[in-house]
Formats: structure tokens, C-alpha cells, sequence
């Protein structure tokens, strides 16, 4: 019988051998659909860059929305997506900071956290280390942190030689060529068989981060001028060449702007304040009520909007006299935020129009509109991922989608946003990419 | 937040079922209630004890094998590295000769988990690994009416604990995620397996058999979240370092009927159906001592459905010491749709088995059996956590047990 022991121990044997082995499922097909990835470029502002959390930095740049969409399309085609990095650890903002970070107050009482501005940025602009010593011939991201769309065909608009604050040093990084290289002209080169188009928001925020004090809102007919320009330039590369226009967002719906809402401030002011005094961009003393639901109901539909940095000089005591106003610089009042929303629907409509007719004129999609209307509408109450019923929201630092500057996205929320363009992509190309699982990307980093 | 959605299990058999109670029987599909084969009838049908020709002591385990694999929404292949569960039984059944009445005490593991997941796949706020052990103590007694009809019943005294770990989606500094674990001992309950055997006529017997519903409660279990600690503070409680929980999870009652005919002296086939009244899960609540924003009690429907398992087996007695078995067996999933978890990957179940007996000497026998258990291919979504996708699993399990008869 010892044969047949044998024989248990060689069956045994097998078994292990097969239990090495996971059953084999097979995933779904993946197909680019009428639409061609081998050559994706993307062109846009510091939302197309990776920027966020006051800077471009590094590990920002490897989760821009369109590294996470190219990651997809190289599962239907799509090749490589070359991108300017920084070096390893490298950040830089407007102000000279690095990348903020959160701290906790720990004073029982305060607000838990507050932002830190990481004043001794890694990275010095225009340095050997700044200019991008990559091949500047094949890449793929063309995102340019401030860039108006206005600018996107300005040759040499990283001309250092222009002096300062008329070139940009973003640029400047992988301009073919600083002194002469436009941003739509360096784009075109590439000969782009796709693109994502999304330009347009600095010709607003500019105003309204400033609180309109500065810059000025980029007329509609300019933009749609410089739309077509661009656009009908990039569609030219190839005989083929598909792309996704990027609508405008609501920029009043972002945490710089939202976080200061009537509810918030009421709650969180002192009771004995009822009246929030600021200076207009007229230059006069305005008021606007707080308590308005004691008052004059009507008020709360006022409009009138706080910029997130007003929060300090509140603290400060500031802001509730007329004789000690907020500055205009942090306060967008009811005019000035019907001037940002009404260039809003302006360019969406431009970009619409555009889209229709250049559809009609080919007898076929080659173009399409991603609406960020109903992903930011939805991500005011909050959006639950698969498998978390936490909510990722636009509040800011707890909801997770937004960057510490209250103004960009958190890796996170560049991959939601990239789903929702998979989405347009597929609807609109007959493609069928993946999503991507949202949370492999880091949401608002929590200090210890 | 509630990140602690569910109480995690996996299962074997059906729903977390691990059916594997004896080696001679899972050989034959694991039907047993109307064999009197050995001293594993404590588990099968306590009334087939008295029916024992000998007094017996027989332990024996089985080596878990099982491999899921899970295509995401995201069409992301991950695999569950699990792993290899050993589960065990032991049994002694004993009486004076001649006496119509037996004593037999049992020791088994019906229910239980392990399953793995790591901590970089898709369901990680659900589940990164899970270990769930029950161990059932069975004093049993059985009485010989006449040579015709037996009956027999044990007290059930259960015991488990359970392991859990998650990941919480809260970003550390470095992007890493929070995680959680939780830990505890379940409070001894206790149940009935009680049993009827009829020897029909010399070649037919019929046994029916039922093992009651009970709980396994946990109470002061250890809860532990490893987030960042600007969480933890006094001014920021967002969720408590450490707690204590409170959770419960049903072990199903059992109907179990079955009938053996002994073809010819060679040959023997059996068969089985069990119902399990998997209905009674019907949702996993955790209470914690500490709430906290981010820690709150959760609800967790699972609405499970009853299930029906329906065994098949035979057994070619090859020579005076060798016996060949084989046999197979189908279950019908306990999870319905829409409600799938990654703890549960449950789904229509083929059982494919064989194995052979060889006795020794008068008194040691030895079983060798083989299981491969087949869950079908399910595409399901859970409805309450939004997250699902394909699962697949199969399970390799050999096993390995030893009878001493005298």
C-alpha cells in the first residue's frame, strides 16, 4: 500500500503547486474608440501643471490630472507622457514660498489647523537647477502655472530678457526656445494626436484672487478670439488630431472664496459683530450685514464675497469698524462677483459655440466639452468614493479635494477630475477607458 | 465617516461557513448525517453516536488553500494572498458494551476566516486582512432506542475571536493612510446539535439533524487607529487613538437530512441536504465606547439569504483495508445581490472531492481526503458601500485525519 501513499503525497504535491496559482478573471477591453492617444498633450494653467498647495513641486507634477489620464490611455494606445519635472523634493510659488503645509495649532480653543507658508523654497527660478534639462522636444505636458489664455500665443512668453513680471519663468523651465517660443507654437510642434485644452480660468482668477483690486477680467471677445486661434492651430496637427476643451469653473464655488460664507462667519465671529466693514474698490468704506437673517433677509443673497486670507485680519480684530475696514484686496463685493460670473458664462459659451461649429464643419466629433459644472456642484455637498462612504468635498482642508491654497486640487482631486474627462473621452470617441481609483492619490496631508 | 463598514469574512463553504468536520465524510462531498462511519457523527448527527459499533477517539485537519482573485471598476486586477488556514477537529465517542447509551465529546471549527488583501488594493477602506476563528466544545449524548432508531444531542459551547484591520482614508504627512485594527474574544454562547438516525431497513438509513442558531458576541474588543496624531488631540478629537467595541455576528442554525444505502457489500452512497438559515445575518453593527467625528457606530446591512447545500458521495470498499471514496457537492450562495463585500466574496459553490481510508490494524484507520471547492465567477456591487467588481475564487484543501477504534 505504500504505493498508494506514494500517490497522496505526489496528488499533495500537485495541489501545492496549484494553490500557487489565483484563478484568472479577465478584465474588460480597453479601446481608444475614433479617438488616437500615441500623442496626448496637454495644455492648460497650473491646474494642467500639478500645481497646488501654493507651488509646483515635484510629487505634484507626477499626479497632474493629465499623468493620471495618460496613465489610461497607454491601456488604449497612448504613449509616453513626458512632463517638465522638477527635481526630486522641488517646489516653488509665487512668493518665493515651497509648498505649504498643515500645522495643528494644538491650543485647545483654536482652530485646529492653520496653513503654513513654506518660506525656503528648494528651487530658485531661472537657477541651472529651475530650467528643465529633459529633452524639451517630446514632451507631453504643456501646463504653464499662470498662464492667461491670452498668453498662450505670445511669442517669447519666457523671455527673461523681457524683465521681470513680463515673461513667465514657468515658461521659461522647457520653452523650446525662451526668446522666441509661444506656448500653442512649442504644442504644435509636438504634432499632438490628442489634447486637452484648459485655459481661461487666470483670465479671471487674476481679478478675483486680488479681490479685484489688480488685473482685469480677459474680455470675452478676446478670449473667443484667441480661442479660435489656438485651437484651430492645435486641430491642424494632425490630420486626425481629437481634443477636450475644458469648460470654466465656477471659481466663487473654490475655498478662497466659499470658505467665508455668511453661515461661517456668523458662526464663528463674535456675536456682538453684526456688521462687516470693508473698503470698496471705489475706495470707500462698504458694510455688508452679517446677521442679515435679524435685519434684512434680503442680504443674504447679497453676494458679497471674503477671501480666505480676510480670516487672519479677523482674528486681528479687523474689519468690524468703519474706521478699520478689511482692504479691498480680500473682498470681491456684489459687483465685482457678477463681472467674474458673467465672463464665466461669457468664455463657456464661446467655448460651446466653438465646439459645435467645428463638429459641424468636420461632420464628426473632434472636439468635446468637459462641463465642470455638475462635478464641482457635486462636490460642494461632497462626493463618496467606492468602498468609503467619507465624502472627498470642496470644504476646505477637511473635504480633501482641494489644495492647501484653496484654489487648486489635491492629487486626489485631480483624479476625480480625470475620471469625469474619462467620461467626456468616452461618451464623446467611443473610447472606453478606465477609471482611476481616486484614492491611490493623496488627499490633504495631516501633520502628526 | 464610518470606515468600518462591515465585519469582514470569508468563507469556505458558504457564506463563512468552513465545512470540514470530517476526513472520511469530506471525501464522500462532506454528507454525513445519515452515516454511522465514525466518531465525527458527533458533529454530522449526534443521533448516529449510539449507533457506533466502537468506541473511537479521531483528529484530524485540513490545509486551506484559497486564492481570490478581484477585477476592480477600475478594470484593476488584485489578488488575496491568504493565509493557510488550518483548521481542525477531534472527537471521542464512548460506551460500555453493550449499552444502549453512548457519551462523545467533540472539538471542530465550522466557522471561520483568513483572508489578506494587503493594504494597496482597491477595497482597502473595507478590508485589508481579516482572521475570524470560532472553536465549538461539544458534550453530546446519544441513545439507542433500538436497532432501528437512535437519537443523540450536545451542548455547543462556542468560542472565537476576531481580527480585523483597515485602511482609513486619512492621508499621513508622507501620503500613507491611517489604519485600523480591531481586535477581540467573543463571549462563550451556546446552541444544540441534536439528531435522529433510522436504519430503515438492513441497506437504508436515514438521519435528520439540527445545529441551532447562535451568537458570537463580542464585547470590550480592542479598536485601534493609527492616524496622524493632530487627530488624536484633546482640541481635535477627529477620532480616539484607542477604543473599545461592541459587535456581534450570527452562527446560522442548521437543518440537516440525509440518507445512506449500502448498495452492496463493497459499495456505499450517501447524501445529504443542509439548510442554513443564513437569513438571520441580516446586519453588522459595530458600537464603539468613544465615538468621535470620524468614529461613529455604524449599521451595516447584509440581509443575507438562506441557503440550501446539496452533498453527494460514495465509498468502493477496494479491499479489507482500503476504501476509495469520492463526491461532490453545490451550495447556493448566501449573499444576495447588491450585497457582496470583500470579506464575503460568496457565490454559487461546486465542491469536487476524493480521498481513500486505509485501515492500519483493528484499530487505527487513517483518512486522507482532498477538497477543491470551485466559487463561481461574481460580478456584484454593494449597494450601501458602492464598491464591488469581480471576484473568483477557488480553494485547494487536503486534509488528514486519524481514527483510534476500541
Amino acid at each position: 500500500m505504500r504505493h498508494i501513499f506514494k500517490k497522496v503525497l505526489g496528488v499533495a504535491a500537485a495541489a501545492i503547486v496549484l494553490v500557487s496559482c489565483h484563478p484568472n478573471v479577465k478584465e474588460a477591453g480597453v479601446s481608444s474608440g475614433s479617438a488616437d492617444f500615441s500623442v496626448y498633450v496637454a495644455v492648460g494653467n497650473s491646474l494642467t501643471a500639478g500645481y497646488g498647495d501654493g507651488a509646483l513641486y515635484r510629487s505634484g507634477q507626477e499626479m497632474s490630472f493629465p499623468n493620471i489620464l495618460a496613465g489610461q490611455m497607454r491601456l488604449a494606445g497612448g504613449g509616453a507622457f513626458n512632463q517638465p519635472l522638477l527635481p526630486e523634493g522641488s517646489g516653488f510659488g509665487p512668493s518665493g514660498n515651497g509648498r505649504f503645509t498643515l500645522v495643528a495649532t494644538g491650543l485647545p480653543g483654536n482652530a485646529a489647523f492653520t496653513v503654513a507658508s513654506n518660506n525656503a523654497p528648494s528651487i530658485t527660478p531661472l537657477s541651472s537647477d529651475w530650467v528643465f534639462a529633459g529633452d524639451k522636444s517630446s514632451l507631453n505636458n504643456f501646463g504653464v502655472p499662470g498662464m492667461r489664455i491670452v498668453e498662450a500665443l505670445v511669442p517669447g512668453l519666457g523671455n527673461p530678457a523681457n524683465g521681470a513680471g513680463n515673461f513667465n519663468p514657468y515658461f521659461t523651465r522647457f520653452a523650446q526656445n525662451p526668446a522666441t517660443s509661444s506656448v500653442i507654437g512649442d504644442v504644435f510642434a509636438r504634432r499632438p494626436t490628442f489634447f486637452t485644452f484648459a485655459l481661461g480660468n487666470n483670465d479671471i482668477l487674476g481679478f478675483a484672487s486680488s479681490g479685484g483690486a489688480s488685473g482685469a477680467v480677459t474680455p470675452a471677445a478676446t478670449f473667443n478670439a484667441v480661442l479660435n486661434l489656438a485651437v484651430d492651430s492645435l486641430l491642424k496637427a494632425t490630420p486626425n488630431t481629437r481634443g477636450v476643451i475644458v469648460g470654466i469653473p465656477d471659481v466663487t464655488r473654490i475655498p478662497l472664496f466659499s470658505t467665508l460664507n455668511p453661515t461661517a462667519l456668523a458662526a464663528s465671529l463674535p456675536a456682538a459683530v453684526t456688521t462687516i466693514f470693508y473698503r470698496n474698490s471705489a475706495g470707500t468704506v462698504a458694510s455688508y450685514p452679517l446677521r442679515s437673517g435679524t435685519t434684512n433677509p434680503l442680504f443674504l443673497a447679497d453676494g458679497t464675497l471674503f477671501l480666505l486670507p480676510a480670516q487672519g485680519l479677523f482674528a486681528q480684530g479687523i474689519g468690524f469698524t468703519p474706521t478699520n475696514p478689511l482692504p479691498n484686496n480680500l473682498v470681491l463685493d456684489p459687483g465685482e462677483v457678477r463681472n467674474i460670473l458673467n465672463a464665466r458664462s461669457a468664455y463657456n459659451g464661446w467655448i460651446t459655440a466653438y465646439i459645435n461649429r467645428k463638429n459641424r464643419e468636420a461632420g464628426r466629433t473632434v472636439l468635446a466639452y468637459f462641463n465642470p459644472d455638475p462635478f464641482f456642484d457635486a462636490m460642494q455637498a461632497g462626493i463618496a468614493l467606492p468602498g468609503d462612504t467619507r465624502r472627498v468635498s470642496a470644504a476646505f482642508i477637511t473635504g480633501g479635494a482641494f489644495a492647501l491654497d484653496g484654489v487648486h486640487l489635491t492629487p486626489r482631486g485631480y483624479a476625480m477630475v480625470t475620471n469625469e474627462l474619462i467620461s467626456v473621452i468616452n461618451a464623446s470617441f467611443g473610447a472606453t477607458l478606465p477609471a482611476v481609483d481616486a484614492r491611490k492619490y493623496p488627499a490633504t496631508l495631516f501633520p502628526n | 465617516m464610518s470606515f468600518l463598514l462591515a465585519a469582514p469574512i470569508f468563507s469556505y463553504a458558504q457564506g463563512y461557513q468552513v465545512a470540514l468536520q470530517g476526513n472520511a465524510q469530506l471525501a464522500m462531498g462532506h454528507a454525513g448525517t445519515a452515516l454511522k462511519m465514525d466518531a465525527s457523527s458527533v458533529f454530522f448527527n449526534p443521533g448516529a453516536v449510539a449507533m457506533l459499533e466502537r468506541n473511537e477517539a479521531q483528529v484530524g485537519g485540513n490545509f486551506i488553500f484559497s486564492r481570490t482573485t478581484f477585477v476592480s471598476q477600475q478594470n484593476e486586477t488584485f489578488k488575496s494572498n491568504n493565509p493557510t488556514g488550518t483548521p481542525f477537529h477531534a472527537y471521542g465517542v464512548y460506551g460500555a458494551d453493550g449499552s444502549k447509551l453512548k457519551f462523545g465529546v467533540g472539538v471542530y471549527t465550522p466557522f471561520g476566516s483568513s483572508v489578506n488583501w494587503g493594504d494597496q488594493w482597491a477595497g482597502r477602506f473595507q478590508l485589508n486582512s481579516i482572521s475570524l476563528r470560532t472553536i465549538c466544545y461539544q458534550p453530546t449524548i446519544s441513545y439507542k432506542l433500538s436497532d432501528q432508531i437512535s437519537f443523540g444531542a450536545g451542548l455547543i459551547i462556542a468560542t472565537g475571536s476576531v481580527n480585523l484591520q483597515r485602511s482609513i482614508g486619512v492621508n499621513f504627512p508622507d501620503g500613507t493612510y491611517g489604519r485600523a485594527e480591531l481586535n477581540g474574544n467573543a463571549i462563550p454562547s451556546y446552541g444544540l446539535n441534536a439528531g435522529i438516525y433510522i436504519q430503515a431497513t438492513d441497506k437504508l438509513s436515514v438521519g435528520l439533524s439540527y445545529r441551532s442558531k447562535m451568537l458570537m458576541r463580542i464585547d470590550g474588543g480592542d479598536a485601534k487607529f493609527n492616524v496622524p496624531a493632530s487627530f488624536t488631540t484633546a482640541n481635535n478629537l477627529q477620532i480616539p487613538a484607542a477604543t473599545t467595541f461592541k459587535a456581534e455576528l450570527p452562527l446560522p442554525e442548521t437543518f440537516n437530512v440525509g440518507a445512506a444505502y449500502q448498495v452492496n457489500e463493497k459499495l456505499l452512497v450517501t447524501g445529504d441536504v443542509n439548510y442554513v438559515v443564513w437569513s438571520s445575518y441580516q446586519t453588522l453593527d459595530f458600537d464603539y465606547a468613544q465615538n468621535a467625528p470620524l468614529l461613529q457606530d455604524t449599521q451595516n446591512p447584509r440581509n443575507y439569504q438562506d441557503a440550501f447545500i446539496f452533498r453527494g458521495g460514495a465509498q468502493y470498499q477496494y479491499t479489507d483495508k482500503l476504501a476509495l471514496r469520492g463526491g461532490l457537492y453545490y451550495a447556493t450562495t448566501a449573499v444576495p445581490d447588491n450585497y457582496i463585500t470583500p470579506e464575503t466574496p460568496d457565490a454559487n459553490r461546486t465542491g469536487l472531492t476524493a480521498g481513500i481510508g486505509y485501515r492500519v490494524n483493528d484499530n487505527i484507520v487513517l483518512d486522507a481526503s482532498f477538497l477543491y471547492l470551485n466559487v463561481a465567477k461574481r460580478t456584484d456591487f454593494n449597494s450601501t458601500t458602492n464598491f464591488g467588481g469581480t471576484y473568483k475564487t477557488h480553494n485547494f484543501i487536503p486534509g488528514i485525519g486519524v481514527r483510534y477504534q476500541f
